[in-house]
């Protein structure tokens, strides 16, 4: 029976999670180019504790927030309903899914190897525990994500044997998933025209399936960012934050791709997409409006920095915003309704991950990216057209 | 026990003329088509075996799915390459199709937004369906899911209803309200009909596939 759960969801898990991790290589090695991560890891350990902690928090949703929204939707699939009616123990259906959500923590742990072996051991089970806790949206959620957090601070390793003990019921939580949002919604619908309402659609998609990333990504982003430019000047003068926030682009610029690829999944499947009575302006409007209010804070935070660190900073962001932008409503418009093709989102995320760190790495990459985002534009008009 | 509309049928401010001529769609192992239509007010009923190619000639007409050959025109207009003719077209498809994130009451207001019908309100249709408006449509059973769809596609009362199987899943309360509903539509819209087996509502045309 094993088998059987390796074959139902490792290919999904790893098809997840190549972009992301195709996306954190790229940024690991842009952030090692300029960082000694070793030492600085090292020089964190000796850091006050609220400063770790802070760090080890942001790591904790980090693998929370690479792992558990890839793992969510396996573990929720309706075409791997039988699983949760197998007669297998806690135990067993735990070991099942482990590849699944190896393959899931795959960025965190790319991540922890970079930074040494101990790290490795605290943030994998960091990462196994916060995601299983993102998933489960069990009663033992808050329990786990606490000894997520507290697994990765220095000292944390000992957690880890309580962690193995709590391994079965974790399982449990996990069989017994309940979907998002089972209670009524509380939310308001504002009454408008179309764009008001795509946008209102395409914000209830990201908070609705994606709450996990919707809420980790960004204090991670911001731990991480912090912990990048601590490292790289001694004081926080406007250079320093100027060279941070550049760097961050190129680690994080992704997420305008992410969410617009989010957003792209809600018209998964869906001749909804092209019977909706909206036309080609008001579909791009609206993905836009969307894209830029669920992005809204990391953007702002990027642009500050960009224009801090001078003209070339801030005509770099605004490119690359562009290109971000343009990229993804390619991948959503080239989306065969006829066919299903959902591999096209996230190989859209990978491109746009792969040509930011180009970008990020020299203004010629800049204006190349700018150029073919130009050219996606232009497709894109055509299609939707 | 029959229940009727729960309110009068809001009358559309104009009538509109479909027109479906010589409408084909290939796929690489099968042709299905062609069909050809031309009504204005009425109730039209496709029938064929499975496979003949009735859902995929529906979704033609609204545009989910481009058409191979022929050509389909709302009082002159092209549902796929006008927006606005796509919302006067209400959809209820074979498989359910509208986002399961949403609520009930969600859905339908998106579907009357988009329709450029903002103060169209569904809740007195969604109450005779016997529907929960915060229920969210993942949640939801597939009948209740059928009826949901039922009133999203009815959102701002678009002169063309097109329901592919819709009568199928629904139960008695439902399909009882929906076929008079249907009864009191077809007297100034084009309802577009696909159904297998006996069907309780008399069609004024059928066009048989295959």
């Amino acid at each position: 029976m094993l088998p059987v759960l390796f074959r139902a969801t490792v290919p999904p898990a790893l098809a997840r999670t190549m972009p992301g991790l195709i996306a954190l290589l790229f940024a690991v090695s842009q952030v090692s180019a300029v960082v000694d991560i070793p030492a600085l890891a090292h020089e964190l350990q000796a850091r006050s504790t609220l400063v770790r902690a802070a760090v080890a928090v942001g790591i904790a949703l980090f693998g929370a927030a690479s792992a558990g929204p890839i793992l969510r939707p396996i573990v929720w699939s309706p075409r791997l309903a039988f699983v949760w009616r197998l007669p297998l123990t806690d135990a067993r259906l735990l070991f099942g899914l482990l590849p699944a959500l190896a393959v899931g923590a795959l960025p965190a742990v790319a991540l922890a190897l970079l930074l040494g072996p101990v790290a490795t051991i605290g943030i994998g089970a960091t990462t196994a525990l916060a995601s299983a806790a993102w998933i489960a949206r069990s009663p033992w959620a808050g329990v786990l994500v606490a000894l997520s957090a507290a697994t990765a601070l220095p000292g944390g390793l000992l957690v880890g044997p309580l962690a193995l003990v709590l391994a079965g019921r974790v399982g449990r939580a996990l069989r017994n998933a309940r979907p998002l949002g089972g209670g009524s919604p509380r939310t308001v619908w504002v009454r408008g025209g179309p764009v008001r309402a795509l946008v209102q659609r395409d914000l209830l998609a990201l908070w609705r399936t994606w709450p996990a990333t919707v809420v980790a990504v960004p204090v991670a982003v911001f731990a991480l960012t912090l912990f990048v430019q601590r490292a790289l000047h001694a004081s926080w003068s406007p250079a320093a934050i100027g060279t941070g926030s550049v760097i961050a682009v190129g680690v994080f610029g992704a997420l305008p791709a992410v969410a617009l690829g989010a957003i792209a999944h809600v018209e998964r499947g869906a001749q909804l997409a092209r019977v909706l009575p909206v036309g080609p302006i008001e579909r791009v409007a609206a993905l836009l409006c969307s894209g830029g209010l669920a992005i809204g804070p990391a953007v702002a935070g990027v642009i500050v920095g960009g224009t801090a660190n001078g003209t070339l900073g801030g005509v770099r962001v605004v490119l690359l915003g562009f290109a971000f932008s343009a990229l993804a409503v390619r991948t959503l418009v080239a989306r065969d309704s006829q066919r299903g093709r959902e591999d096209l989102v996230s190989h859209g995320i990978a491109a746009s991950v792969f040509l930011t760190v180009i970008a990020a790495a020299s203004p010629l990459g800049t204006f190349a990216v700018a150029g073919l985002g130009l050219a996606a534009t232009a497709s894109s008009w055509a299609r939707l057209r | 026990m029959t229940h009727g509309p729960s309110r009068p049928l809001a009358r559309p401010s104009e009538t509109a003329t479909l027109h479906v001529r010589g409408l084909e769609v290939h796929y690489p192992h099968a042709r299905v088509g062609p069909l050809d239509l031309a009504c204005d007010a009425g109730l039209v009923r496709i029938d064929g075996p499975n496979g003949a190619g009735k859902t995929s000639l529906l979704r033609a007409i609204t545009a989910g799915i481009r058409r191979s050959a022929g050509t389909v025109a709302l009082d002159g207009r092209d549902p796929e390459t006008c927006a606005l003719t796509r919302g006067r077209i209400g959809y209820v498809p074979a498989q359910p199709e509208l986002p399961g994130f949403l609520t009930i009451d969600e859905a339908w207001r998106l579907m009357a937004d988009l329709r450029r019908t903002p103060t169209w309100d569904g809740t007195s249709i969604r109450e005779a369906l016997d529907l929960p408006g915060d229920l969210r449509l993942d949640h939801a059973s597939t009948g209740m899911r059928r009826k949901a769809e039922v009133v999203a596609a009815l959102a701002g009362d678009p002169v063309v209803l097109i329901l592919d199987e819709t009568l199928a899943n629904l139960d008695a309360r439902g399909r009882d309200w929906l076929v008079a509903h249907l009864e009191v539509a077809r007297s100034d819209h084009v309802v577009v009909i696909t159904h297998h087996g006996a069907c309780p509502i008399e069609p004024d045309w059928i066009v048989t596939l295959g």
